[in-house]
């Protein structure tokens, strides 16, 4: 604060948002009961080099001021985040619970924030105090009136999902894959004409994930955080993110983008699953950016204003159409697809994308006398085998870093899916024919071992390697 | 790539049947190719899954037996045919319905591909200058050619409007033997083919084994003997390719043990998973 003119300057590299949180900062300093000095006031953000966004700062901003100009008797040492409304009242901002993961790795203990984000930030593991406005804060801070910490915010009740597989007739396969896929995290993709109920299989996928731990739920509640998506009541996700983009969407929507970088949906499916209906429909390039997030997990996106890395960690579930018109090799009805079309078709999801999946199945029309046989299996007890088969892959994978089987590496494979000297024998003799791929050789593997942790074997039988080759995708 | 006349003694003598024999012929490959006994395979350009499991074992079988499979380049039957006889190491000649310089400079992708591994392997033969493109019309006149060339005749699946049809009618005026391969009753792609055996004008062919005999070249060998389960599967899909619940319901087995006999079967390259995941018979 200095002599000269009255004014208001904040320097530091902010962006648009930053620069009319003057405007805002005034107002609801003088709306709150304070004066605003008549003084040259200087506001630096450091580091000075980087850029900085959003409205987050205000509410440290206002208390900065505070201070300075002797209104605010004591120091703070807590990390303020808020927007303020002119009127002084304080607004929840996005990205709560990144920043304050940040700062309590730094070493700060305590959070001042919007009542809608305290729930966010007390779940981060620190103390943290929501406050409807900037007097709310003062009088905390001076003692006057001093509020609870926040409480730790509940668990939300374990959601219920649309889609259950007790709903699905028939489909033995297909629901053996999805399986598969939830307890593997292997990617997969259904194949069948219109009408069999892809779409409802690949939902069910939902309802058989295994459960969040405590690190995992962290990590996908932050992603969500980022894209304001977070619920104030239940900030903390409990169940694994489930996201459906339709074909349309572009690739800033599936893989984020923007500037500064938004999360998009791969990052939004993290620890979960990402669903991509008639896949062959989304376009070539959207497609195509799916490679770094399904090879790396992680997907960095680069702007002129700085590159965000978010994490991308999802089971991928997609589904298609045999070819354009969705009757090729149905018994029943014509196709009326040139091979051309159909070979333009396929070609979508070849090469990089058809590498990374593991299970391809093949979705049948349902006979009308098997819609109502009865004794399927209920979603719940399907995850409850799939929690089983995480906890296996977890005690023997703990010393590699990996989590699921779909991780491993060829060393792994080598030492965790030994399989019986025939069933080698029979795979070897498929690599001599060229019918398997050694990329193929490993794949079929490490489905295997999926299949043999589900059925709670600790070796790798014939038939879980049977299973997985016949649900192999690669030609 | 050269062109002769019916003068020249490398000249196909089965043209000579030919009202008007293509004069002159440009052949571009191995000029040998046609010397050798031929049988022509044709058939429709949307075929089933069954269609092409068919035109593969009949086009390898001629090919093991040293026979020149002849067919006409287009996408489906066509191609099937040429593929197979070039995967089991034998000759084929494709027939072109445009100039071979048109047709190479046109084709893209899996049929360029195709058509330089049978240029390799066998011979391009079209009956219109290098240069001409194809039309409505070129493509009726070679059926004709397809039709010579071959001692017989196989249509594997055909609609009823199909061009397959006219390469038979073709084949009967030339006194040429003419097959068909039954297919279901109901399924479009083989109404055609059908209604051929049922007006007399076609032989049903009933496989390999009869396609050989007609031609009086040896069978092969009786291949290794599967187990009785392995064979009840392959029967199964002889047919139609089926998911894989529904294969182990029609048999009666459980998934598990099921898989187990697929795992083997696909192992072998009896069985291969289509694109759409269902197993079908290779």
């Amino acid at each position: 604060m200095a002599n000269g003119l009255p004014a208001l300057v904040v320097v530091g590299l902010p962006d648009a948002a930053v620069q009319e949180a003057r405007e805002r900062v005034r107002a609801a300093v003088r709306n709150s009961g304070f004066e605003f000095p008549l003084r040259r006031v200087t506001v630096n953000l450091a580091p000075a080099e980087r850029r900085k966004e959003g409205t987050g700062f205000e509410l440290a901003i206002a208390l900065g001021i505070l201070r300075a100009s002797g209104q605010l008797h004591v120091d703070v040492t807590a990390l303020c985040l808020g927007e303020l409304a002119l009127d002084g009242a304080l607004r929840p901002v996005r990205g709560t619970m990144p920043r304050v993961r940040h700062a309590a790795t730094r070493g700060v203990r305590e959070v001042l924030a919007a009542d809608a984000n305290a729930g966010e930030a007390a779940a981060c593991g620190v103390e943290s105090f929501g406050f409807a406005s900037l007097r709310d804060v003062v009088e905390h801070l001076e003692g006057r009136a001093r509020v609870a910490p926040t409480a730790v915010p509940e668990r939300a009740a374990a959601p219920r999902h649309p889609v259950d597989l007790a709903h699905i007739a028939g489909q033995e396969t297909p629901k053996r894959a999805l399986e598969i896929a939830a307890a593997g995290g292997h990617n997969l993709l259904f194949v069948g004409p219109p009408g069999t109920g892809k779409t409802m299989l690949a939902r069910a996928l939902e309802s058989i994930l295994p459960p969040l731990d405590e690190t995992e739920a962290l990590a996908a509640s932050a992603v969500h955080s980022v894209a304001g998506l977070t619920d104030p009541r239940h900030p903390v996700l409990t169940a694994r993110p489930f996201r459906a983009p339709h074909h349309t969407a572009s690739h800033l929507a599936l893989v984020g983008g923007g500037s500064p970088p938004r999360p998009g949906e791969v990052s939004l499916a993290h620890c979960g699953a990402l669903f991509l209906d008639e896949v062959a429909e989304f376009s070539r390039g959207v497609l195509d950016t799916l490679r770094e997030p399904l090879e790396e997990h992680s997907i960095t996106i680069s702007r002129a204003g700085g590159a965000a890395t978010y994490p991308a960690r999802f089971v991928l579930v997609a589904a298609m159409n045999p070819c354009p018109c969705g009757f090729w090799g149905d018994a029943e009805r014509q196709c009326t697809c040139l091979p051309e079309q159909i070979e333009r078709y396929r070609g979508k999801i070849s090469g990089p994308l058809l590498d990374r999946i593991d299970l391809r199945a093949h979705v049948p029309r349902v006979p009308f006398e098997r819609l109502r046989d009865e004794g399927r299996e209920r979603s719940a007890d399907v995850r409850e085998r799939v929690a089983e088969a995480r906890e296996r892959m977890r005690a023997r994978l703990a010393a590699t870093g990996r989590r699921v089987n779909a991780d491993l590496t060829v060393a792994e494979v080598k030492r965790f899916c030994a399989v019986n000297a025939e069933t080698e024998s029979l795979l070897a003799e498929a690599v001599q024919a060229r019918r398997l791929s050694a990329r193929g050789y490993h794949r079929v593997l490490r489905v295997a071992r999926t299949a043999a942790d589900l059925a709670g074997s600790d070796g790798v039988r014939s038939e879980d390697v049977a299973f997985a080759l016949l649900l192999r995708s690669d030609p | 790539m050269i062109g002769f006349g019916p003068a020249d003694p490398r000249y196909p003598r089965q043209l000579l049947d030919l009202r008007c024999p293509p004069d002159p012929l440009w052949v571009d490959g191995d000029r040998d190719a046609l010397a050798g006994r031929a049988v022509s395979i044709v058939g429709t350009r949307r075929m089933t899954p069954y269609g092409a499991r068919v035109a593969r074992e009949l086009a390898s079988a001629c090919a093991g037996a040293g026979i020149v499979v002849v067919s006409g380049l287009a996408q489906g039957i066509d191609s099937a045919a040429h593929q197979a006889a070039l995967d089991a190491r034998g000759t084929t000649v494709a027939v072109l319905g445009a100039g071979i310089e048109s047709y190479l400079a046109d084709a893209r992708g899996r049929r360029r591909r195709l058509a330089h591994a049978i240029r390799a392997n066998g011979a391009l033969i079209s009956e219109f200058p290098p240069d001409a493109p194809p039309q409505r019309w070129t493509f009726a006149q070679r059926n004709a050619t397809i039709a010579a060339l071959g001692e017989l005749i196989v249509v594997v699946e055909a609609p009823i409007d199909s061009g397959a049809l006219i390469t038979a009618d073709d084949a009967r005026k030339l006194r040429r033997p003419v097959y068909a391969v039954p297919g279901p009753i109901g399924v479009a792609a083989s109404a055609g083919a059908n209604a051929l055996i049922a007006s007399g004008k076609a032989d049903a062919l009933t496989g390999a084994p009869m396609l050989l005999e007609a031609l009086g070249a040896p069978a092969p060998v009786a291949t290794e003997n599967r187990d009785e389960v392995a064979m009840r599967v392959l029967d199964a899909l002889a047919a139609a390719p089926a998911d894989p619940d529904a294969l182990a319901r029609r048999l009666g087995m459980s998934g598990p043990a099921l898989a187990t006999v697929i795992a083997r079967l696909l192992i072998r390259g009896d069985v291969a998973t289509a694109a759409d995941g269902r197993l079908a018979r290779r």
